[in-house]
């Protein structure tokens, strides 16, 4: 990953196609899920809050629930399930055709050439759309404080920016990493895993796709745990 | 299928999308197979595929380049002057060996490559 030599033409290539195909491709979609369950959920939390006399600490209620948690996590199960899916099936077809084999004949490094450019891009789009998430929800989260509180937006805004701490952008960061590398690395190691036969791969999609599940609760539960501490 | 014969350049000569896939291009024209440049594995024959192969074989930094029993890959491969023929327009400085049965001997007849039992 830090040698000059991985990153030849064909890499970068692929890396471009793979950073659109789960990052760019998807925006559409993205946004209006963003907008529609972001919003709603956004909108639960305020009213509960409300309800619970917590408007003093709505601030730090809204950044907590959005940067640290719900934005990486909800972007995290959207591009698992698919290009996690898409990923594991590429290459379980791969291994079946044979094709990796094809690749090593011709001294092409695929660990380079294949999955070095879908991990990157992984990691690339998980911290993008984690933060273009994030972002959408806040402005969700500013008309229901409009309406529920009857909170202007230059209160809104004071209120985010007392609240907001390096921690929570800490966070954000290190978990949309942590579900970016593995929302790539399971299903890469589970289309390897694949015999070879077709009726192979959707046992090896069917197994990544758990293990993957598995994994990002265990991600967002060790940092909740971390976090408690 | 030139995407397929360019990324050897691309790799092992760091050279650019467009100057290898360019040089993959001119290699089919010279066995007039441009036609399946932009084709796909299942689009093409055999005998395209085959070539294909051969291109990205003498794309590498090797000296020599084995094939291996040509003629388990399909029996409705043309004869194998026709493909010799082929190989001589793409020729480089590289050397080719064909390696197969016994059986299969009656292929290369009156071919002109040189047949070491």
């Amino acid at each position: 990953m830090f040698l000059p030599r991985s990153y030849n033409p064909a890499m970068r290539m692929v890396l471009i196609k793979q950073i659109y195909f789960t990052a760019v491709e998807i925006i559409p979609l993205f946004i209006s899920m963003a907008v529609l369950f972001g919003s709603v959920i956004i909108g639960v939390v305020i009213s509960l809050a409300t309800q619970y006399s917590l408007q003093s600490e709505i601030g730090s209620i809204i950044i907590t629930f959005v940067v640290d948690e719900f934005a990486p996590f909800f972007t995290a199960i959207l591009i698992a399930l698919r290009s996690g899916a898409a990923i594991n099936t590429e290459i379980a077809v791969m291994k079946v055709n044979n094709e990796l084999n094809t690749l090593q004949t011709y001294k092409i490094d695929f660990i380079d050439y294949l999955f070095l450019p879908r991990i990157i891009s992984g990691i690339v789009s998980m911290i993008s759309l984690s933060i273009l998430f994030a972002l959408i929800m806040l402005t969700s989260g500013f008309l229901f404080t409009l309406f529920y509180m009857d909170i202007d937006f230059h209160t809104y805004k004071y209120l985010l920016l007392n609240a907001i701490e390096v921690k929570d952008l800490i966070v954000l960061l290190l978990k949309s990493f942590a579900f970016g590398f593995f929302a790539m690395i399971i299903p890469i190691y589970s289309g390897l895993n694949t015999h070879k036969s077709y009726t192979a791969i959707p046992i090896s999609v069917l197994n990544g796709m758990v293990k993957l599940f598995i994994a990002i609760f265990f991600i967002e539960v060790s940092s909740l745990l971390i976090q408690s501490l | 299928m030139v995407e397929n014969i360019a990324l050897i350049q691309e790799v092992h000569q760091n050279k650019s999308i467009d100057e290898s896939e360019a040089l993959a291009l001119e290699m089919l024209t010279k066995i007039s197979l441009e036609t399946i440049a932009y084709k796909r594995i299942p689009e093409c024959t055999i005998e395209e595929i085959f070539f294909v192969m051969y291109i990205r074989a003498l794309m590498m930094d090797i000296p020599k380049i084995y094939i291996k029993v040509p003629y388990a890959i399909t029996e409705n491969f043309k004869d194998i002057q026709s493909i010799i023929d082929a190989m001589e327009l793409l020729k480089n400085d590289k050397s080719v060996m064909i390696l197969d049965l016994l059986s299969n001997e009656v292929h290369y007849k009156g071919c002109g490559c040189n047949i070491i039992k």
